[in-house]
């Protein structure tokens, strides 16, 4: 096969692809379902980590967002990045998971608190995706929340508000108390493994 | 902005993150599309038999070619009612009701036949001669010109008058009379009297005379005397149309008078029977359709698993082994019940029923052993199936149950009369031979005493009367029952609930 002439070539492939799966998805064809599940499985189950606190948590939303891809995939609009939507179905469906979940609805108090002075602190982060994950999973849960739909999927605060049913202001305080102690984490577990590095060598 | 370079970073980070699900979560997913595929297919089923069904009943009932036959057998039964009356009098009051009203009837054919050819042809005095001769209303009004020989206002107005007060003091009489003989003699005036039948007759003969007098007006006044005769011929029939639907309206009375006589006669129960047939599930939520979802469907198998692995199941876990998928199967429902009425349009239903639901699940091999390994402990049992496909088991559950119903009638139309059939019942579960599977040795058995044996169901149903005129009318329509009980507190059944739908038939049984 030669090779794509140009990464805009392959974006249209890539799209014509994923709209042939689509069509053969809501046609319910069981081996389109499995192949859509194979390929955005691995990444949405990332997504679905984030949000919560275990890895068992995780892919049971996994599977109730599936399940809705299935549900609802005939009403994806073709012109759209397929990927995208169904991140934005693991997002809700995650948002959904965490309200309805006990132990966590007992944890996602998003108190108004004063605004907490934004960080100047830029570090670099140089801990690689899965070590980042897990020190954003340590945050509380709603400092958590409000960080991934804010930082990672780009929300606005008055959309996180919305969508969380607080204020943009309770949005933004929480946010920035999240983004000072993850700050305050990554410098510390950052130093911590640099110890370890040179205690090694 | 400096700010936004930790956000972009996060972002980047985050976007590279991706992480291998466990085969788990394909296993459970590809089961709830499978199921919900079923699922979907099977509530289509079960609303276009609905469909199909219900438009049947309705083309067959609403026949208009069934129409006349109607009539005649109304004519014929109202007829036949009053002719068996023992008093001479009354008999032969009915028989000059009923003449009169067929009469009357065979009258209005004709005229329209000689109005629909006056449309196209020329009159000729012959056929002018035929209708008088064919008609009965014209052969009144023709012996009545012809016999006087004179053509004045107050003659045609008086004949065409004291036709119609004629016909009206006839159906007072009989309306009067079907009651004095029905009712007890108390009841007459108090509950249905003959007041509501003397202005009934007496509306009924000034809207008749509303529409005649004008056009024996003007026959008589502009026209001549043999064309006059023709229009006070066709303004009769008016008349005459107005008693027949004056005899009908009096005819619905007399039948509500009559239920309403059977009510006050026969306040006893009266006997049935019942039979249902159609789809059984053991699903968890409403017939597997509506409730919780699959995740919910598996939560036996997840807390045998949790049990089983010492919580949760992850990678490296000890092997565990899934059940079949169980499936919907068939269900039968037979019994009697005792019915009171207790208004003219409800009834409570007591009854006994007995119910075999079935369900199915794929199996391997049967094994005739004194028992099996379920992780480290023996179970006993006489015999149990292995993990696999290659049978099919059907798994049965028997009940008896004491259903206490009511049914409502939902419509006024005598012909096809609905009712709305809806109770709850006990149910007793009185045998069984269905699995149970035990996650760590992939082992089918049975164990009765993980069922619950005692059910709470509630009943939903239509039911469409198919000869309502009979005494005991059949009745069919679809029906639905759906359990609150669990079916069980553990096992594979835990949280699963008994459902069942299908098509009841009823019948009353015994005398009216």
């Amino acid at each position: 096969m030669q090779p794509f002439p140009s990464s805009g070539c392959q974006i249209t492939i890539a799209l014509i692809m994923d709209n042939s799966l689509v069509k053969d998805c809501i046609k319910k064809k069981p081996a389109a379902q499995q192949q859509l599940y194979e390929q955005f499985a691995p990444a949405m189950l990332g997504v679905c980590y984030r949000y919560t606190k275990s890895v068992h948590d995780a892919e049971d939303v996994l599977q109730e967002g599936f399940i809705k891809v299935y549900q609802y995939i005939g009403n994806f609009k073709a012109t759209g990045e397929l990927g995208a939507w169904i991140r934005r179905i693991m997002v809700t469906t995650a948002l959904n998971y965490l309200k309805k979940n006990k132990r966590y609805r007992e944890e996602l108090v998003y108190a108004e608190m004063p605004l907490h002075p934004v960080s100047d602190n830029n570090p670099m982060v140089q801990l690689d995706a899965k070590e980042l994950a897990e020190l954003i999973r340590q945050l509380p849960t709603g400092f958590q929340t409000i960080f991934n739909l804010y930082a990672v999927e780009g929300y606005t605060h008055s959309e996180i508000g919305a969508m969380l049913g607080i204020s943009e202001g309770t949005s933004k305080s929480q946010y920035a108390r999240a983004r000072y102690l993850l700050i305050e984490w990554i410098e510390k577990y950052s130093s911590l493994s640099k110890q370890e590095q040179y205690a090694g060598k | 902005m400096q700010e936004n370079n930790f956000e972009k970073q996060v972002q980047q980070k985050m976007d590279e993150l991706s992480m291998s699900p466990s085969t788990e979560v394909w296993q459970k997913l590809s089961v709830s599309i499978a199921k919900d595929k079923k699922d979907r297919r099977f509530f289509a089923i079960i609303i276009l038999l609905f469909l199909l069904f219900s438009t049947t009943l309705y083309f067959i009932f609403n026949n208009p070619s069934n129409s006349e036959a109607q009539n005649a057998s109304l004519k014929e039964n109202i007829s036949g009612k009053t002719k068996s009356s023992s008093n001479p009098a009354i008999k032969n009051k009915a028989n000059e009701i009923v003449d009169d009203t067929i009469n009357t009837e065979n009258s209005a054919k004709n005229l329209s036949a000689i109005e629909a050819q006056h449309q196209s042809v020329p009159v000729t005095q012959s056929e002018k001669a035929d209708v008088a001769t064919n008609s009965i209303v014209a052969e009144n009004v023709s012996s009545f010109s012809t016999g006087n020989n004179q053509s004045d206002e107050t003659n045609i107005k008086t004949a065409a008058a004291d036709k119609v007060e004629n016909a009206v003091y006839k159906t007072k009489q009989r309306v009067v009379v079907t009651v004095s003989e029905n009712t007890p003699g108390d009841l007459v005036d108090e509950n249905f009297g003959t007041i509501d039948s003397g202005k009934l007759n007496e509306t009924a003969y000034r809207n008749a005379k509303k529409v005649a007098d004008p056009l024996i007006d003007f026959a008589t006044n502009y026209l001549p005397h043999d064309i006059a005769g023709m229009v006070t011929t066709i303004s009769m029939q008016q008349l005459s149309d107005s008693f027949v639907q004056l005899v009908t309206t009096a005819n619905k009375k007399e039948l509500v008078i009559k239920e309403k006589i059977a009510l006050i006669k026969g306040k006893g129960w009266k006997l049935g029977l019942n039979f249902s047939f159609g789809a059984s599930t053991t699903q968890a939520g409403l017939l597997g359709i509506i409730g919780p979802g699959s995740g919910d469907g598996s939560k036996a198998l997840r807390d045998q698993l949790q049990n089983s692995t010492g919580g949760g199941v992850t990678p490296g876990s000890p092997v565990v082994y899934y059940p079949s998928r169980v499936k919907t199967g068939a269900g039968i429902l037979v019994g009697a019940f005792v019915q009171k009425s207790i208004s003219t349009r409800s009834a409570i239903a007591l009854g006994l029923n007995f119910k075999m639901l079935t369900s199915s699940m794929q199996t391997g091999a049967r094994v005739d052993s004194a028992g099996f390994y379920t992780g480290n402990n023996f179970a006993s049992a006489n015999f149990y199936y292995r993990n696999g496909s290659q049978q099919n088991f059907n798994n049965h559950f028997y009940f008896i149950e004491l259903p206490v119903s009511i049914k409502l009638q939902l419509n006024k139309q005598k012909k096809v009369p609905v009712y709305l059939n809806t109770g709850i019942n006990l149910a007793r579960l009185i045998n069984s031979n269905a699995l149970q599977f035990d996650v760590t040795s992939g082992t089918y058995y049975r164990d009765n005493a993980l069922l619950n044996k005692t059910q709470l169901n509630v009943a939903l149903g239509v039911l469409f009367s198919l000869n309502a005129k009979s005494k005991n009318p059949l009745l069919i329509g679809p029906d639905m029952q759906y359990s609150f009980s669990k079916m069980a507190n553990a096992g594979l059944y835990k949280s699963r609930h008994y459902s069942f739908i299908g098509l009841t038939l009823q019948k009353s049984i015994g005398k009216k």
